[in-house]
């Protein structure tokens, strides 16, 4: 898969888990890659990225077994946002479906 | 080697810092990554599992290069001069070889590049600066003397200002031994040498020195790498093939490359990944270079093989 392709999809993902509950970063982490083959490096810059554009606020929890977890939750920007985002995703696959189930 | 959560969390740290990343981010960057890697430990992963997870940081610096804001850096003048002597350099070098035929030896003046950098980078004290300019000093006077004279022997002697130099940063008070050892052996070699015509054999007058420095262990067969190679015997063999060749055919006025293959092998055993030919890149330049100008004469044209250096860089990219 074409790697900016996938990166946008993934960035449209984490929005979607982190919307659903606030997530620290390996937990993000791994719920992305129980579904899509990714690393770290990709999942990180993303998060880092949605944090400093605004859709995303942190906030520090205590971990009983380690140290604090920064723990990322989605403004209304990235509520918003990833509502533009899942529609345009729709939009488009729901060509591309017509496209190529012919 | 192994690389514990501290070894990468602080080569992370250096490399952000080598790239003017500035230190609220860089902190940032570090409590994260110090985040996932315990949270892999938790999960049972070893340091090696984790270091193959999360990628060398030098991978972590590229992946984020998007995300980050950078420090605005002052180019300082000394850097600016660092930066501008290779055209310097070049600019010198059309002049004097357009103009007056004199390609060999004003191609010396390429040294001012790595001199320049050295002299304006390094901290440390006067006499390990002199360490580091000597091998480049001597070398020039080596070329130079040996060009107009034709003497190239005993002319390589003045290699040995980098033993003297390397002496006097030495912490211990043999250094001073060592300095006469090398001066009375030097000038013994040379009065030999000079009135008897006998340099060949003469050159046992260094024994002592060596069997000295060896005893108090100066000298040392090195395995260096991963690959456990012998630096050591490379650097003999290079001696022995300087000296054979200079001795037996007269060749000490090109055979003085071999020692380049020292760096060279150094640099493939030592360094990892890629950038190591680019590394390697400077000596193959200097390699061809004087090779084409000295029995083609080719010095007009020979230079061209410096560019080898940039587009070796570009092939590499930023590894």
């Amino acid at each position: 898969m074409n790697a900016q392709f996938k990166k946008g999809v993934v960035e449209m993902c984490i929005l979607k888990l982190v919307s659903s509950s606030d997530m620290y970063g390996l937990e993000v982490i791994e719920g992305i890659s129980k579904e899509i083959e990714v690393n770290e490096n990709t999942v990180y810059p993303i998060l880092r990225r949605l944090t400093l554009a605004g859709y995303f606020n942190t906030y520090k929890e205590k971990n009983p077994s380690g140290p604090d977890r920064k723990y990322y939750r989605a403004t209304k920007e990235g509520t918003l946002y990833l509502g533009e985002l899942l529609h345009e995703y729709r939009a488009f696959t729901k060509k591309v479906e017509r496209i190529i189930g012919e | 080697m192994k690389m514990t959560k501290n070894d990468y969390l602080e080569l992370l740290g250096e490399v952000l810092r080598q790239n003017s990343v500035s230190g609220e981010e860089r902190l940032e960057i570090l409590e994260d990554y110090e985040e996932l890697y315990d949270g892999y430990k938790e999960l049972g992963m070893s340091d090696k599992e984790i270091k193959e997870k999360l990628g060398s940081p030098y991978n972590v610096f590229a992946s984020l290069k998007g995300t980050m804001r950078y420090e605005k850096r002052i180019t300082k003048p000394k850097e600016k001069f660092i930066a501008v002597s290779p055209f310097i350099a070049l600019l010198i070098f059309f002049i004097f070889g357009f103009g007056y035929d004199l390609w060999h030896p004003t191609w010396l003046v390429f040294f001012l590049i790595p001199m320049s950098a050295i002299v304006f980078s390094m901290k440390e004290g006067i006499w390990s600066l002199m360490t580091a300019l000597s091998p480049f000093i001597a070398t020039a006077f080596f070329i130079l003397f040996g060009y107009y004279t034709g003497v190239y022997n005993p002319t390589w002697m003045i290699f040995l200002l980098i033993l003297v130099f390397a002496f006097l940063t030495m912490d211990e008070k043999r250094k001073y031994l060592y300095l006469a050892l090398l001066l009375i052996s030097s000038a013994l070699y040379l009065w030999i040498g000079v009135t008897y015509k006998v340099y060949g054999i003469s050159l046992l007058l260094f024994l002592p020195l060596i069997v000295l420095l060896t005893y108090y262990g100066h000298v040392e067969v090195k395995l260096i790498g991963t690959y456990r190679k012998p630096i050591g015997y490379v650097i003999i063999a290079t001696i022995v093939v300087y000296f054979l060749g200079g001795y037996l055919y007269d060749l000490w006025d090109v055979l003085w490359l071999v020692f380049l293959i020292i760096p060279v092998v150094a640099i493939y055993i030592g360094e990892k990944g890629r950038s190591k030919y680019l590394a390697m890149t400077p000596f193959v330049s200097v390699t061809i270079f004087f090779l084409l100008g000295y029995f083609l004469d080719l010095w007009q044209f020979s230079w061209l093989a410096f560019l080898l250096i940039p587009v070796v860089a570009i092939l590499i990219g930023d590894e």
